[in-house]
């Protein structure tokens, strides 16, 4: 399928069901500015995973995508909150964030969380004792009461599940 | 290789790493082009966790705290027997002896992943209790009550059965989900075939089911509900109410189920008002609060501490 037959189909569902869209994400959403924006983004991700083939159903193939888009915004603003909250108790007014700086920490803590999310929890907590907290391999050990190698074996296994979450193929 | 450039990974992520471990990396990466490659690409990804200060990390324990809940045991737990209504006496009774010990449960609330002994993964729904088991001929699973999705591992010598008092569902592919209400059991289809059979029912009265195809057994006999969507159907397994111009009242009801404070509402107070988006099932307060705020409906409590749901005056 060529790169024009593409973008004539996203085009067409954009003009076709664009309104309908952003009504289905106001009405998800309460806020129309939201659903403008999300909307947008729904288009977004269409063209970059649709590869050209027929949509059947455009609006409900829209609207999976958009639902997928709707979790992730929601998700993207939980870590925004908890990074404010967590900002604000360890700073104070001590340090004076800019919207941009917040929106730049929580996509970073977005991603970060994607990988580890899914970790079995002793993996992921030896993980962050190494990686975040500078831990040496025997004190990780020695805090999570396993052996040293398994501990090793964990980060492995984490850099590897990252690895493939991040280059699927 | 990604093995080996993960155990590089590992061994460069404390400063316990030697010049040894440095030079025989970089042999590594000589031996061939993908070898560089998967190294610069695990040295990209390393890269982001080199940016995480403290403020960042605390942030992280606190979202995987939050999002775990759903994971937590809730404890005080209820055996479904009234769920036994219907059916065969004699069959629901054994069905009921059994249910007393499940080989897996959930409390209200929680949901969880497991490996059944095949290999394939089962995401076991709020208030949910099943057994699995496997021999020559067959892979069972026996859904007491509650909710599951299944991700059938290949055997093409042991077909997987997932089985109720309303009938069986047999995977003819991959993954399907089944859900046991009081007085039925649907089942729907998101990936391959499916068949389906009421029970004590004869052959033909089986139907093959397709992606995105429901239907719904009940007192033996089995009807096709209209086609969804398999790209959302399972996203409850993520965690997640998702709901597109309902009735409110509908919306609460399959709340509840995740609640262990059920919320309180007049269904026919609440005719009429209908509720579109996306609620996490793993903060069932916030799920309310958010479907509260989308409708203008009113949150109060009773004097016993329940919410209750009601009309704005």
């Amino acid at each position: 399928m060529s790169a024009a037959a593409t973008t004539i189909d996203v085009g067409m569902l954009y003009a076709s069901h664009g309104d309908w869209l952003r009504e289905w994400l106001r009405r998800h959403t309460r806020c129309s500015h939201r659903a403008a924006d999300l909307a947008q983004d729904t288009f977004c991700r269409v063209l970059e995973t649709n590869e050209g083939a027929p949509v059947r159903d455009p609006r409900n193939y829209l609207s999976t995508v958009a639902r997928r888009i709707l979790i992730d915004d929601i998700r993207h603003r939980e870590v925004e909150r908890a990074y404010l909250a967590v900002h604000a108790e360890r700073m104070g007014d001590a340090d004076h964030l800019t919207p941009a700086r917040v929106a730049e920490a929580a996509q970073l803590l977005d991603a970060i969380l994607r990988l580890l999310e899914t970790l079995p929890d002793k993996a992921r907590r030896a993980f962050m004792m190494i990686r975040f907290d500078g831990l040496r391999y025997a004190d990780a050990a020695k805090a999570l009461g396993v052996s040293e190698r398994m501990v090793k074996r964990y980060v492995v296994q984490v850099y590897a599940h990252c690895y493939a979450f991040a280059y699927p193929d | 290789m990604i093995e080996q450039a993960a155990y590089w990974a590992a061994q460069f992520a404390t400063d316990q790493a030697t010049q040894n471990d440095r030079d025989a990396c970089e042999a590594w990466c000589r031996e061939h082009p993908l070898h560089r490659l998967a190294m610069d690409r695990m040295r990209g990804l390393d890269a982001q966790f080199d940016s995480t200060d403290d403020i960042g990390r605390e942030t992280i324990e606190t979202v995987l705290e939050r999002r775990s809940r759903k994971g937590r045991w809730f404890g005080g737990f209820t055996l479904g027997l009234v769920l036994l209504v219907g059916g065969g006496w004699l069959a629901a009774q054994s069905l009921t002896v059994r249910a007393w010990f499940p080989d897996y449960k959930t409390a209200r609330g929680e949901q969880r992943t497991v490996t059944l002994a095949d290999g394939s993964g089962l995401t076991i729904d709020t208030d949910g209790a099943l057994d699995f088991r496997r021999d020559d001929a067959n892979r069972t699973v026996t859904l007491f009550r509650g909710q599951i999705l299944a991700r059938v591992a290949k055997d093409e010598a042991r077909p997987f059965v997932v089985e109720t008092r309303d009938g069986t569902a047999t995977a003819l592919g991959t993954a399907f989900i089944v859900r046991r209400d009081e007085d039925a059991t649907t089942v729907t289809v998101i990936e391959s075939n499916v068949r389906v059979c009421p029970a004590k029912a004869s052959p033909e009265t089986c139907s093959d089911l397709s992606p995105g195809d429901q239907v719904r057994l009940e007192q033996g006999r089995l009807s096709r509900l209209g086609r969804i969507d398999p790209g959302t159907a399972a996203i409850w397994a993520e965690g997640w109410l998702a709901v597109d111009d309902q009735p409110v009242a509908g919306v609460l009801l399959e709340l509840n189920r995740y609640r262990r404070q059920p919320v309180r509402f007049d269904a026919d107070e609440l005719a009429g008002v209908r509720v579109s988006g996306s609620f996490p099932l793993a903060d069932s307060d916030r799920a309310l609060d958010g479907i509260v705020r989308l409708t203008g409906l009113r949150l109060s409590r009773a004097q016993d501490g329940f919410p209750v749901v009601s009309r704005a005056k």
